[in-house]
This record gives C-alpha cells, sequence and structure tokens, in this order.
C-alpha cells in the first residue's frame, strides 16, 4: 500500500495529521513541515509500527 | 493491512495571511486588508466572561476595535466585523469578534461559532498548500460530521 498523509480538521478546528503505510522512523520527518504550517504539535502517537525497522518489516511481509 | 505509525495532534495558529485571505474567499467573506478597526458594540459593557473573552486573551478593553486587518459580511454594511488582532505571545494571530445582537449574528453565520468555521477553512487552506509544497497530490473529502479530511499522496 503506498504512503499516505491524512489530514483531519473538525468543524472546532482540531486537526490530527496521520500517517499511514510507513514503517520505521522516516515518517516524522514527512509530517513535521505540515505540522509547523498549521501550529503547536500537543500530542504525539507513535504506534508499534513506527519502532519498526525496514528490515523487520521485509521477513513479517514474506 | 493498514499501518497508521504516527498520529499527531496540532492545536492551530494563525500564521499564513494569504491563506486567511484564501479562507475568506472560501466562505464568502471580505478580507479587508489593512483596515485598523473593525466594527463592534462599541462599548465595553464588561458582560461576558466566559473562558474566551478577549481581555483573558491578552487584549485590554481599551483596545477592543483595533486590528491589523478585519474581516467583513459583504454585502451587509451593518453586521460586525471580526479583527485580526496579531498575538503578544507570538503565536500568529487571533481573531476577535462581538457576536451580540442581529449584527454579531450575522457575522458568526459565516465565520461560525468560536470563529470555528473560518478557523478549520484556514487550516484546510495551510494543510494543503504545505502538502502540495512537498510534492504530495492532495484529494479533499467532506465527511457527514463536519469534518475535512484532506488525503495527501504521492
Amino acid at each position: 500500500m503506498s504512503e499516505q498523509i491524512i489530514i483531519t480538521i473538525d468543524d472546532e478546528a482540531n486537526a490530527t495529521v496521520e500517517v499511514k503505510g510507513h514503517v520505521g522512523k522516516g515518517c516524522n520527518k514527512l509530517t513535521e513541515q505540515i505540522e509547523k504550517a498549521l501550529g503547536e504539535t500537543t500530542k504525539e502517537v507513535k504506534t508499534s509500527e513506527y519502532y519498526q525497522t525496514a528490515k523487520a518489516t521485509q521477513t513479517a511481509q514474506r | 493491512m493498514i499501518v497508521i505509525s504516527h498520529v499527531a495532534s496540532v492545536n492551530i495558529e494563525i500564521k499564513d495571511l494569504d491563506c486567511l485571505k484564501r479562507a475568506c474567499v472560501a466562505l464568502g467573506l471580505g478580507f479587508r486588508e489593512g483596515q485598523r478597526t473593525h466594527k463592534w458594540y462599541g462599548r465595553w459593557m464588561n458582560d461576558y466572561d466566559a473562558a474566551d473573552a478577549a481581555y483573558l486573551h491578552g487584549i485590554k478593553p481599551e483596545d477592543y476595535g483595533k486590528c491589523a486587518h478585519a474581516i467583513a459580511v459583504p454585502h451587509n454594511a451593518s453586521a460586525y466585523e471580526a479583527g485580526v488582532v496579531q498575538r503578544a505571545d507570538g503565536k500568529g494571530y487571533s481573531l476577535i469578534y462581538d457576536f451580540y445582537g442581529n449584527k454579531g449574528r450575522a457575522l458568526e453565520a459565516l465565520i461560525g461559532k468560536g470563529a470555528s468555521k473560518l478557523k478549520q477553512q484556514y487550516a484546510v487552506e495551510v494543510a494543503r498548500k504545505a502538502a502540495r509544497k512537498q510534492g504530495y497530490r492532495v484529494q479533499e473529502k467532506k465527511e457527514q460530521d463536519g469534518k475535512v479530511r484532506l488525503i495527501c499522496t504521492r
């Protein structure tokens, strides 16, 4: 699945920025500029996928 | 299998006036660049002290009505206007407006309660601009619950 950034803004102007389909530490680089442009990042959740290295996922995908 | 690796919550700060102008256009509002006063009741009645009251956010009552730019309701000369006011804490601009009475409601109908509609549209413009700058294609979806979703791929 190709990588996606999903930005959701609700009707009270609460914004979340998600990265889908990327494994490994590079993902916060992708969203850093977008988050900075929007304002102040208040909460960040890195899921287990964030902590996997690219090598580990290659094994898992066999 | 959908892999989500990173989720961040962001408090919107209004820093990009170009995007604020575009947001006004999208919502049918008039951006009055350089207009240094915005229409409101005109006299501080000290009748509002909820958490979002301007005087609780670093704006002195004697400075009410002053702004860097104004946002107006086109074709309605009596409606109040929102003020775009530079924040003292360096976090961009605040949107200040008087929501009282018919004149206030006429403005609030377009900018949303607490200027939420305008802030949402502003955030959409900023996010789209930032994603495109990084080479993403942006698809915009308006959800039934009022959320706007920008799906960025490259």
